[in-house]
């Protein structure tokens, strides 16, 4: 048993691996869209960190307080496991009356074999709908 | 005047559901590609479909898609989501699976997702058509 508490330890010790999803749509109206999330293996959890996005030089928000965002953007309607990532961006500013949806993301995700496919789209109430495909950039 | 009316109705309903267009969907490299003839009410229901992944090819027509034969087994699609499965023809092993999002506004619409194809790779797939 003792042999096997450095193990125990470690593997309760490692924290949820954080990684970035690059994604793009074919034709290539996204200067960038990209999520970061951790997933714990040990749990299977995953959590989302950070998203941002920017459509054709002009409409765009980060998931955060930012001078650009006009206000505050936060995650709300996540649904998140091994099939699927699927979230909306909300931007809040009570001095401009902004309490909107800003995008929402919809994407399935299959792993086979040592493969991973993510894609899905974007919705952009403001700017459109673009399909996109999602690549893990560690 | 009625019955004017009533069969104008009919006419424009029985042209809708013989409208018919492909939703194509790929990869960004064309690796992988799925195409399904979608025609009924809201393009609902798909009457063929070819697959291709490199140079191997199926269809459920060869003779106007040339490929392995292969067959519609499940497919859905609705306002938010586009499910399509393939099977072979005696509906033993599952070919492909295609599992997209869909969304629309003003400014146009989308769809996209990711397509399976067991034993030979997964892609991440945007899909173009009604």
């Amino acid at each position: 048993m003792l042999r096997l508490l450095p193990i125990l330890v470690i593997a309760f010790a490692t924290p949820a691996a954080a990684y970035t999803l690059d994604c793009s749509d074919p034709a290539g109206d996204l200067n960038y869209f990209e999520i970061v999330e951790t997933h714990d293996e040990a749990t299977g959890d995953y959590a989302l960190v950070s998203a941002r996005f920017k459509i054709m030089d002009e409409l765009g928000y980060t998931s955060a307080h930012d001078p650009s965002n006009d206000g505050d953007v936060s995650f709300v309607n996540v649904d998140q496991d091994t099939d699927r990532l699927v979230f909306d961006m909300h931007l809040l500013n009570a001095d401009k009356g902004y309490d909107t949806i800003v995008a929402s993301v919809r994407l399935d995700r299959v792993y086979e074999g040592s493969q991973t496919g993510i894609g899905g789209v974007l919705h952009v109430p403001a700017g459109g709908a673009f399909g996109v495909a999602c690549t893990i950039a560690r | 005047m009625r019955i004017l009316a009533l069969a104008a109705v009919l006419i424009g309903l029985t042209s809708a559901t013989q409208a018919t267009e492909w939703i194509e969907c790929a990869d960004a490299t064309g690796e992988a590609r799925l195409g399904v003839l979608a025609g009924g009410l809201d393009f609902a229901q798909f009457s063929r479909t070819h697959l291709s992944v490199g140079v191997e090819s199926w269809s459920t027509d060869p003779s106007l898609e040339p490929g392995t034969p292969l067959t519609i087994a499940d497919s859905f699609f609705g306002a938010t989501e586009l499910h399509v499965t393939l099977t072979d023809n005696d509906r033993n092993a599952v070919l492909a699976e295609l599992r997209a999002f869909v969304v629309s506004n003003e400014h146009g619409d989308a769809k996209g997702g990711v397509l399976t194809v067991p034993g030979k790779g997964v892609w991440a797939v945007s899909c173009e058509g009604p």
